[in-house]
């Protein structure tokens, strides 16, 4: 080993860790494709679906069912908001866009958390009473509890993360 | 190759490997419990009435209100890995123009917890005719510290509900704001059984393997009646939820708009 240049074996040290980085980024996105949604696995990170969902479960979403029951729990993500929704779905309505055409009849869906006493309506911007089809990321479909504690503890104290990268990466140099 | 760091990190990874092979293997095993869920649903009576049924409604609409009769048999639906069935009871109705598909709405709700789920106060409890009006989980004296809520029994097994002219939860709207001589309305009973691991399924009217679909849950067609005046003494109020009680102190608050 010690023959090789230094150069050389950095370079190729530097190709692993990009292979990992490359096989882990092509299965998130692998995993967008096939559930169809923006974002397949999130946490949740409040307590309006208590007692369903606590803060720290991990939800799987699935994005290719079309219609919305109602009992669906979809996760509503308004653009320009920092944090989505996971509510659950208590009224579908079918509103007929076009005249005699039925493909654009658009669904309008309100929803409301299992531990609110009131349903989502003030939550939603502008004065919209309902949420439409594409403004849902995915339908929860299944879930790990506990699991995602770590994330938001890492998203309440950032710093976490950097540090115990820089730890992550100095004991593999020391190694 | 033995230094403490690699030893750790083939611990942690064996672990990791081993819970996730229990935990798919837990959630596996719900599909192989056998279920034969029943139910019964009845209307009692249906009125449509001209008011403001929600916080927001700023203008007057036409909004019904259902009392039911429900009878149902769930208690197969609970397996090891069950931890709670989250109970509704919905309205579909057509829409008015045709080739729309009809519109849901739940009018009534219920959380059936397991055994293993920690207490929760969203879960739902049985009334029971029978229970003294004794004081709900009201600490008696002047104790210091918790004390346990006195949860009253329910007067049936778990996962079965015997309800007689139960008053909704929620009121029936439509965007149009109008409601009455709607027909072909149908109440249908459906449930999302949230596992501890795993996927969460809803209600199966077929049957899928040893889980036998759900035989009855839909009620007879019925149709919203017109406008009729609320008698003196009616009682046209829904039934609050448990989860009104919760403290919006930390909660997620209503914004203005």
């Amino acid at each position: 080993m010690n023959s090789t240049p230094s150069v050389r074996r950095w370079l190729s040290e530097l190709l692993q860790i990009a292979y990992a980085i490359a096989t882990i980024l092509m299965l998130w996105a692998t995993l967008r494709v096939v559930t169809g949604s923006p974002h397949p696995i999130l946490t949740v990170s409040s307590e309006s679906m208590e007692p369903t969902f606590y803060r720290g479960d991990i939800i799987l979403l699935w994005n290719r069912q079309h219609y919305i029951d109602v009992g669906d729990i979809p996760v509503v993500w308004f653009p320009g908001r920092s944090l989505p929704m996971v509510h659950r779905a208590i009224k579908v309505i079918h509103q007929d866009e076009g005249e005699s055409d039925n493909s654009t009849a658009r669904q309008l869906i309100l929803t409301k958390g299992d531990n609110n006493d009131l349903d989502d309506t003030s939550l939603y911007p502008n004065g919209r009473a309902f949420v439409h089809r594409e403004e849902i990321v995915g339908l929860v479909r299944a879930y790990i509890p506990y699991l995602g504690r770590l994330s938001l503890v890492v998203k309440d104290q950032p710093w976490i993360l950097y540090a115990s990268l820089a730890g992550m990466l100095a004991v593999g140099k020391l190694l | 190759m033995h230094s403490a760091v690699v030893r750790v990190q083939n611990v942690f990874g064996f672990f990791t490997t081993v819970a996730f092979c229990v935990a798919a293997v837990i959630a596996l095993s719900t599909f192989i419990h056998p279920q034969t869920p029943s139910a019964s649903v009845r209307l009692r009576n249906v009125q449509v009435v001209r008011g403001r049924p929600h916080y927001y409604s700023y203008k007057k609409e036409e909004y019904a209100h259902i009392k039911f009769d429900l009878d149902t048999d769930l208690s197969t639906l609970f397996n090891w890995n069950t931890k709670q069935v989250f109970l509704y009871l919905k309205a579909i109705y057509p829409s008015t123009k045709p080739d729309t598909p009809p519109s849901e709405a739940i009018i009534w709700d219920a959380i059936l917890a397991s055994d293993s789920a920690p207490w929760h106060q969203n879960h739902y409890i049985h009334p029971n005719p029978k229970a003294k009006a004794t004081s709900k989980g009201k600490p008696k004296g002047k104790g210091k510290g918790k004390s346990q809520p006195v949860v009253p029994e329910s007067p049936h097994p778990r996962g079965e509900l015997h309800l007689a002219n139960q008053k909704p939860k929620y009121q029936i709207t439509d965007i149009s704001g109008q409601l009455q001589n709607r027909t072909d309305v149908v109440l249908e009973l459906g449930w999302n059984v949230q596992p501890w691991v795993g996927a969460l399924v809803w209600a199966n009217k077929l049957d899928m393997g040893m889980w036998k679909g759900l035989k009855g849950g839909m009620s007879e067609r019925f149709g919203f009646p017109e406008i009729g005046k609320v008698r003196r003494g009616e009682d046209l109020g829904t039934e609050k939820g448990k989860e009104g009680h919760r403290l919006e102190v930390g909660g997620e608050q209503p914004r203005k708009a």
